[in-house]
């Protein structure tokens, strides 16, 4: 089954239509890329799916579920989570108490949450870290804390926006292995990324949107070898 | 040392204060009996405020609303219809959640933010109390006095021992309150929803659920001490139960002590009352000082004090001196 | 309703709206430039009536010749209440920011009441008692100079914020904190300004006010709410605003207060701001 479906989706802000009548499928299993210039619209379609934005037509479906109009913490518990480019954490709180809150979506029980925080903390390699205070994080350990915090909540399809800014070479082949290893226990992963090199690595379907329209979509190898796409990117060859 | 042992340390004083606070009554001359008395209620309705002010992060302006329509309830069903006070009470608690509710439903879906809300909030408990000034039937101005009669059924009793116990066990309640809520899945969701509302409902967290559970929650309890209070008292005026100074009352006492913590609201209050009955002493030495006068006065200097160096109040503030000091000590041994 | 009331009221509700005016402007001007909710803005009206009070009782000079006196007092007071008070809580917590002003107004309403004592006083001057009668329709004519002070001290603060090399530098920090810092702008001086003309206000509205009321300690924080809520009403932010608001609560209290009482009026004020605070919080010429 389709886990995501979007249906000609279209989102104004006054005049300026910063996506328009977007169309995509994402099947269960699989990770997603989509790419494209700033100001394409990409973090808009994010938000639009993940709940913060109400679209002006078009609707969405998640596991056959109509959710256009679901609030993000309605989305969370259908399984549907997403990660913000600038780290949205609880600063005042430690790592793993940041974790505790997404296991909390999925039971009541603290201690049960806080020992599945504990888990995926160890899974994703920060138990050094697990009782710093977040708000004293560096950047790639805030990254992987927001992974850490949406992976407690059991997602079926993860939503990653532009988790590489910020992150030096080493640190992004660190986050790739570990995005991948997310991915095999289960998680279908929907990324929207910058950097090249990740995206042809990582993903095994790639969108490109431009001025709020799919410009292209397929496999890595095709799409960026795509005309359009190069010419979108101004020759950009990698 | 560490955070369990801190806690197995607060455990321990609160049970031998509680002790000595049983045994006080036989111990202590009447006009201090009503001060505790009355340092009690006004500790457990300080609580009640932390619920929404301290957990839930919703800082109310207009709390004495609550204890308005506790109170009045109260009164007037025990005085004209001859209903025991318990159940005014809890009936008033009801009448107050609904406000309460209300209340934070519409601060939610309008987006009433900080200064908005902090006047609308105080300009719900003035629209009280000048409609209730306004009206015969609940004593305009004089208030509503109650008899002295003794009918421990209805919650009413002549001598002050019995409210003394009445008022430990609303602390008591109050402190097992917070302490559930701190352990509990809504503790952990409200203190998520105080530091970052987006990050919350990115994780499934109801923001507006949150808000409103703990402002209705927060109600209740305010409106069943606003009975206690009227009954202890045997006066229900609007100027005291809608004013504004009880408002500020309920916030200094848990803004002193230490929103979002157990004790803070009791150990504010506390400290307030001591301070209170010291100048009173002092001012009754002095002569020709209003000695209510120059309470509010230094009460208002410690609310600005408060407000500027201390906002976090007194118990996370020696919380984390301990801390510091068992974290010192602690490498000192390692070195 | 005689046609001489609906006059009366309005004329009545006209003047009285020049002072709520002037006292919301105050308001409004600290909230707009120094972005501080200054609750304790009544508390200054509420000494401004006392000042006036004691002239009468203590000195030789009328309580009006005096009230320069008292205004530059204010100003100054001003000044120093930004230096010593006010500069420093320019970044703490939002709640926090009330939660202090709200105590300065407890302090002054009691210090009031250390001073003054807790009962009413009431302020009476021979000529300010008299009233003027145009046809059928009398007035005090207490009411008609407390609004034209307002009124011309509303018109001279205007001409200060347009003209002045200072007002126009003050709306610009306004606008633009960090802009005017980088202009070299003394931002500093420019909010010590700002809230020194505010106090000003504040004392306007009670000088006006306080032939017309009894005056005791709770006058402070009444006023403290009716300055806001004439604020909020006008804009928070924009004194402009402020002054219309003041003419819509002026005209609101008085035609209620002829066709019912006082008590009455205050009610449905409040209910009608509470409203207004749902729907429409950012008032008439809101800015935030």
């Amino acid at each position: 089954m389709n886990l995501l479906e979007i249906n000609s989706v279209t989102k104004a802000f006054g005049g300026l239509l910063a996506v328009n009548r977007m169309n995509l499928v994402i099947e269960q299993g699989k990770i997603y890329g989509l790419i494209g210039p700033n100001g394409a619209g990409k973090t808009t379609l994010f938000n639009i799916i993940s709940g913060f934005y109400k679209p002006e037509s078009g609707d969405i479906f998640f596991a056959g579920e109509n959710v256009t109009y679901l609030s993000s913490d309605q989305l969370c518990h259908r399984g549907l989570v997403r990660t913000f480019q600038m780290p949205k954490m609880f600063p005042e709180m430690s790592v793993i108490d940041n974790v505790l809150i997404g296991a909390l979506s999925r039971t009541k029980r603290v201690g049960l949450a806080r020992s599945e925080a504990e888990e995926i903390i160890n899974f994703l390699g920060m138990g050094q870290k697990k009782d710093t205070l977040a708000g004293s994080l560096r950047v790639h350990e805030l990254k992987r804390l927001e992974i850490a915090k949406a992976l407690a909540t059991k997602p079926k399809l993860f939503l990653l926006d532009e988790t590489m800014a910020g992150l030096n070479a080493v640190e992004q082949n660190q986050m790739i292995d570990l995005l991948k290893k997310v991915h095999d226990s289960g998680v279908t992963l929907f990324v929207v990324e910058h950097v090249m090199h990740v995206v042809a690595n990582l993903c095994e379907h790639i969108v490109v949107m431009n001025y709020g329209e799919k410009i292209a979509e397929g496999r890595p190898q095709e799409v960026l070898k795509n005309e359009k796409v190069v010419k979108v990117y101004l020759g950009e060859e990698d | 040392m560490n955070k369990r042992d801190i806690f197995s340390y607060k455990l321990m004083i609160g049970i031998f204060t509680l002790i000595l606070f049983l045994i006080i009554p036989f111990f202590v001359g009447d006009y201090l009996m009503q001060v505790i008395v009355f340092a009690f209620i006004t500790s457990y309705l300080c609580g009640a405020w932390n619920i929404a002010g301290g957990y839930g992060g919703l800082f109310s302006f207009g709390h004495a609303a609550f204890i308005g329509i506790g109170g009045y309830t109260t009164a007037v069903l025990l005085l004209y219809y001859g209903i025991p006070g318990w159940m005014g009470m809890l009936l008033g608690g009801l009448l107050s959640a609904c406000l309460g509710w209300l209340l934070s439903w519409t601060i939610c879906r309008f987006r009433i933010r900080g200064f908005y809300f902090a006047i609308g909030a105080m300009l719900v408990a003035e629209l009280l109390m000048a409609i209730v000034v306004r009206t015969r039937y609940l004593g305009r101005g004089m208030g509503i006095t109650f008899p002295p009669i003794d009918k421990p059924f209805n919650f009413q009793f002549i001598g002050i021992v019995p409210y003394y116990y009445l008022a430990l066990v609303f602390v008591c309640l109050i402190i097992l309150v917070a302490y559930l809520i701190e352990r509990s899945r809504l503790g952990w969701y409200l203190r998520a929803t105080r530091q970052s509302e987006e990050a919350s409902s990115a994780l499934g967290i109801n923001v507006t659920r949150m808000k409103v559970v703990s402002m209705t929650l927060s109600a209740f309890l305010t409106g069943v001490g606003g009975g206690i209070y009227v009954l202890a008292l045997r006066f229900c005026s609007p100027y005291d139960v809608f004013g504004i100074m009880f408002s500020v009352t309920l916030m200094l006492g848990t803004l002193l002590g230490g929103r979002a913590t157990v004790f803070g609201p009791i150990v504010g209050t506390f400290m307030l009352t001591a301070v209170k009955e010291g100048l009173t002493l002092a001012a009754e030495a002095v002569g020709g000082v209003s000695s209510f006068a120059l309470v509010l006065v230094v009460w208002g200097i410690i609310l600005c004090l408060v407000a500027k160096y201390l906002s976090k109040g007194i118990v996370p503030w020696v919380t984390d001196k301990l801390l510091k000091i068992s974290l010192l000590k602690g490498k000192e041994e390692i070195v | 309703m005689t046609l001489e009331l609906v006059i009366r009221a309005l004329i009545n509700g006209i003047l009285l709206g020049a002072i709520y005016g002037v006292l919301g402007m105050g308001f409004s001007m600290v909230y707009g430039i120094v972005k501080l909710p200054n609750f304790a803005h009544g508390a200054f009206a509420m000494w401004g009536m006392y000042a006036l009070i004691t002239l009468e009782k203590y000195t030789k000079i009328g309580p009006y010749p005096g009230f320069i006196f008292v205004l530059l007092v204010f100003f100054v007071s001003g000044l120093f209440i930004y230096k010593y008070m006010f500069k420093y809580i320019l970044n703490i917590e939002h709640e926090m920011q009330i939660v202090f002003c709200l105590g300065l107004m407890i302090i002054f309403s009691n210090l009031a009441i250390i001073f003054f004592g807790p009962t009413s006083h009431l302020l009476t001057v021979q000529w300010l008692e008299k009233i003027i009668s145009f046809g059928d329709i009398a007035l005090k004519t207490a009411t008609i100079v407390g609004a034209s002070v307002s009124v011309i001290f509303v018109i001279l603060i205007h001409l200060f914020f347009a003209k002045t090399e200072t007002g126009k530098a003050i709306k610009a920090c306004a606008d633009n904190r960090r802009g005017a810092l980088l202009t070299g702008l003394n931002v500093e001086k420019m909010y010590a300004i700002a809230i020194g003309i505010s106090v000003a206000c504040s004392g306007i509205a009670g000088l006006a006010l306080a032939p017309l009321i009894p005056i005791h300690a709770g006058v402070g924080f009444e006023y403290a709410i009716l300055a806001c809520l004439i604020a909020v009403l006008g804009g928070a932010g924009s004194m402009g605003g402020a002054l219309v608001a003041g003419f819509i609560t002026g005209l609101l209290l008085s035609f209620q207060q002829i066709l019912y009482d006082l008590s009455l009026a205050i009610c449905i004020l409040y209910g009608i701001m509470l409203v207004i605070l749902m729907f429409r919080p950012t008032g008439i010429f809101g800015t935030r």
